[in-house]
């Protein structure tokens, strides 16, 4: 039996300690423990005997369960009181140096998309580490100082996880507060986001299904290659925060159990011990909205921008971009860079049969005719040369979905057909 | 998801195929889009149309629908299948405004002070209703675009009051009687796939379609196969008392032929996001479950009036009741209770059910019950006049598109590329403007045209236009 604490509650109660001492100006429910604590928040929901408890301080929000037994008193609107401070904190652990807000004091935030769902949502071609690293200087020339990655993928290739994971964890959350917002985040996409300790979803949202198959056979992954998937996640359980249990019930059939402590702490176990079942077994875990939040796997339930600043405790907050018909969150440069890379893969994607066509009908055309008549037929098949090219330019992991090799191969064999090209002309 | 679907129907069948295989490939030089020639664009369907002139000579009648400083938007009929063309300004050369869609337009503009002298007799409070019915199959006469369609023009007409009306069965249903085969509704939970744009426009563009979203009402007459998830996007839901949601249930027999992990994560990912339509609706996520899952059992009791759900046979000593079985043996749905919706290997809901379990608010039989129920009594204005064109125009549309098709593959089949060079680029440029027109066909109608018209993709299409130019350059005098 495997029981571990994770890293994100003992913070969740370190907090809890530190702030419980001061109230806030939106507090309005306050609760005293059997051991004389008395701490003031919003209570946001009650089940089963435990309440779910938000406590903010300065625009920060931490939430904790307390169960019954804890509990002495609960007073509900109770009115209230002065906020000891202004201004949203940030991680300052997660900064090298302090950012300056907004012209009104309140932090600006933006939000871009990982996978644009309906057939855009692919990880390794539409959803790519690389894609989301050419914007990093927009972002920070708009002055993000919250980045929100709103996720909406049903997976796609494990080799992309551990670049998204590493771009996450040593190019973003140094520079901004990463904050995973879960549209639907199936297999590969729930691997990425598990580097993000702050994962919100939206009421519709999905978060699991993390076993590894081959697409062609539909046979699991299984000996070395699944070890090696089961310890990639291990470590980037540890980046998020999570307990291994949490996507071990993901990845493979095993169950999942938790139990609250008298702290309202979650232990996770990999059995059936806990008090109460999460994934029983015989399945592979998915959390809904409903369930993540009962666990407190995510950290709280927004379908839109202002209920997602809310939830994350932001009493103010700018939103970076503009309103646009058919998004639910406004447009940063960032954000409409990252929609035009994912038209182009799948204008690419779509006009794939028809570049390669292209390019070796003419280029059989050409061979056949005398050299005099060439011209226009290599002029063609030059074009659509250039189309594979830029395609792989735009997406360099295009070269091994479609050539089956890496980028340095696929500049080879291109060099090679330029040169095949010249000579025949 | 979609790709393949598209694939496997263009791979399933294919009236094309026999026109490729008899492809000579050949080339000519096309103008760009919108391209529609004049003998079609003749047939348009109003007697004294709208008539634009472009700069390259073509011509175009039919009703200008909207005018702004750079576009002109028009509805044109081309061999009885309308289509709305748009014409950026600096390609026009004149335009010329016809007396039937001068009438049409003012009867447009008169349009709001009828409703709005309708409004005045019934108060200044009436309720704005529009009401949509969608009627046949989903997926075919349940679309994204005639969703969209009726959702703008309900946000023109300053709807309050939305009443969506489902009659509709399983898309698998359509295509069991395409193949002549009983068409059976009860379980194709993979239709959810179908429901991605649907949903968000129901989620998320209905914000912003409207200044102020108006109230939303589903009212279900049959809503199987994937329309039963559209109703749960609102908090609203009557239903006809011989009302029936559901038709999904077989999620835990589909992926055979996959290692068993492989395939409880494919259930785990789909049952969820399934679920989260429910929760997103303030609907208890477990019906889901019962809807998906044949081989679950499933029991309720109501405390207060709610229903408390558990998987499990019921106990009695619990006030427990069947909600579905495990289909097993004897437990196995006969063919008449499927045939009627009553069967319980899955919760297909009918009125009585649906409104125990707190789904529906209510049972209506007509359309006046509903609105009684709503509270909106006889104090309503419809604003609804053109809905039945847009919604049962659309399945019209696309029957005439599937016919023209099939005229469209034939005459593209008889084209002869022979005689001198000269007849042979014509005859290469009538195959690629029959192509170029089954394009803007295929593209309207995406999804939801007839796969066992056996229809390639556009971009399929696109590398025979190709190879035909191709064809024309290596031609020689």
């Amino acid at each position: 039996m495997t029981i571990r604490m994770t890293k994100l509650l003992s913070l969740l109660v370190a907090a809890l300690l530190s702030v419980s001492l001061t109230a806030a100006s939106w507090a309005n429910d306050r609760v005293t423990l059997t051991d004389g604590t008395v701490v003031e928040g919003t209570i946001k929901q009650e089940l089963d005997g435990y309440i779910w408890f938000e406590i903010r301080k300065g625009g920060i929000v931490n939430e904790v369960i307390y169960r019954a037994s804890q509990i002495q008193k609960i007073e509900r609107n109770v009115g209230a009181q002065a906020d000891d401070t202004q201004q949203t904190q940030r991680r300052p652990e997660r900064r090298d140096q302090p950012r300056e807000a907004g012209a009104t004091g309140a932090p600006r935030a933006a939000v871009i998309t990982l996978g644009g769902g309906s057939g855009k949502d692919m990880v390794g071609l539409y959803m790519t580490a690389e894609s989301v690293r050419r914007v990093i200087p927009q972002l920070e020339e708009d002055g993000v100082e919250i980045l929100v990655l709103r996720i909406n993928s049903g997976g796609g290739a494990l080799l992309e996880i551990q670049r998204l994971s590493d771009l996450i964890e040593e190019e973003l959350k140094p520079k901004f507060r990463v904050v995973a917002w879960i549209d639907s985040a199936i297999s590969a996409a729930a691997m990425t986001a598990h580097t993000v300790e702050e994962i919100y979803f939206m009421t519709t949202g999905a978060y699991g299904a993390c076993t590894g198959f081959y697409g062609a056979s539909g046979k699991a992954i299984t000996d070395r290659v699944l070890e090696e998937a089961l310890y990639l996640m291990e470590r980037i359980s540890d980046r998020g925060g999570y307990d291994h249990a949490i996507m071990r019930a993901m990845q493979i059939d095993v169950p999942l159990s938790a139990s609250f402590d008298e702290h309202g702490r979650v232990t996770w176990y990999q059995d059936h011990s806990g008090d109460h079942i999460v994934n029983p077994g015989g399945r592979v875990l998915t959390f809904n909205s409903q369930t993540a939040k009962r666990f407190g796997f995510s950290k709280g339930t927004a379908d839109n921008v202002d209920e997602l600043a809310k939830a994350m405790g932001l009493t103010e907050v700018i939103w970076i971009g503009e309103q646009e018909r058919g998004f639910g969150y406004p447009i940063s440069r960032a954000e409409r860079e990252i929609l035009r890379f994912r038209d182009r893969v799948e204008r690419d994607e779509r006009n794939l049969n028809n570049y390669v066509d292209r390019f070796q009908t003419s280029l059989a055309v050409a061979q056949n005719r005398p050299r005099e008549e060439r011209g226009p037929f290599l002029n063609r098949a030059r074009e659509a040369l250039r189309q594979i090219g830029s395609m792989v330019r735009n997406n360099p992991n295009f070269a091994l979905f479609v050539f089956g090799t890496d980028e340095d191969g696929f500049w080879e064999w291109y060099r090679e057909q330029e040169e095949m090209i010249r000579r025949l002309g | 998801m979609k790709t393949e679907q598209k694939k496997r129907r263009w791979l399933g069948s294919g009236l094309l195929r026999g026109a490729i295989a008899s492809l000579v490939v050949g080339a000519a030089v096309l103008t760009g889009v919108p391209v529609v020639s004049q003998q079609a664009s003749a047939a348009v369907m109003l007697s004294t149309p709208d008539h634009i002139i472009l700069r390259d000579s073509r011509e175009f009648k039919g009703e200008i629908l909207e005018e702004t400083d750079s576009q002109i938007k028009m509805r044109v009929s081309v061999h009885g299948i309308q289509t709305v063309m748009t014409f950026e300004k600096r390609e026009v050369l004149s335009v010329k405004r016809g007396e039937g869609a001068g009438q049409a337009q003012q009867a447009q503009e008169r349009r709001p002070e009828r409703a709005e002298a309708r409004r005045a007799d019934r108060g200044a409070d009436a309720a704005r209703v529009y009401v949509a019915e969608f009627k046949g199959h989903f997926g075919r006469d349940m679309a994204a675009t005639p969703m969209r369609e009726a959702l703008e023009d309900a946000a023109r007409q300053r709807a309050d009051l939305l009443v969506i009306t489902l009659d509709l069965r399983s898309y698998f249903a359509f295509i069991q009687e395409q193949r002549r085969e009983q068409g059976q509704d009860e379980g194709h939970f993979s239709e959810m796939q179908m429901t991605d744009d649907i949903l968000h426009l129901l989620r998320v563009d209905m914000q912003q379609i409207f200044d102020t979203p108006p109230r939303v009402v589903f009212w279900v007459k049959q809503a199987l196969g994937g329309s039963c998830f559209l109703p749960l996007t609102s908090r609203e839901i009557y239903f006809h008392p011989s009302g029936r949601m559901g038709g999904v249930g077989n999620l835990d027999l589909l992926f055979g032929g996959m290692d068993e992990v492989v395939r409880q994560k494919l259930i785990s990912a789909n049952i969820e996001i399934a679920k989260g339509i429910a929760i997103a609706g303030g609907y208890p996520p477990e019906i889901i479950e019962a809807m998906a899952m044949r081989r679950q059992v499933w029991s309720y009791r109501l405390e207060g009036g709610r229903p408390v759900f558990r998987q499990g046979w019921p106990d009695a000593g619990r006030g427990e009741i069947l909600l579905t079985d495990d289909g097993r043996g004897e437990n196995a749905d006969t063919i008449e209770q499927i045939v009627r919706g009553e069967g319980n290997d899955t919760l297909t809901m009918t009125a009585d059910l649906a409104l125990t379990l707190g789904i529906s608010r209510g049972t209506v039989r007509t359309l006046e019950d509903l609105l009684l129920e709503l509270g909106v009594g006889r104090n309503f204005t419809r604003v609804d006049d053109r809905a039945e064109r847009i919604v049962a125009g659309w399945s019209r549309d696309l029957v005439n598109a599937e016919r023209r098709l099939r005229q469209l593959f034939r005459e593209f089949q008889e084209i002869q590329v022979q005689g001198d060079y000269n007849e042979r680029t014509r005859a290469r440029g009538r195959q690629i403007r029959t192509l170029e027109e089954i394009q803007r066909l295929v593209r309207r109608f995406d999804g939801s045209i007839n796969p066992f018209l056996g229809v390639p993709p556009v971009e399929e299409i696109q590398r025979i236009i190709e190879r035909i130019r191709l064809e024309q350059m290596a031609d020689r005098r």
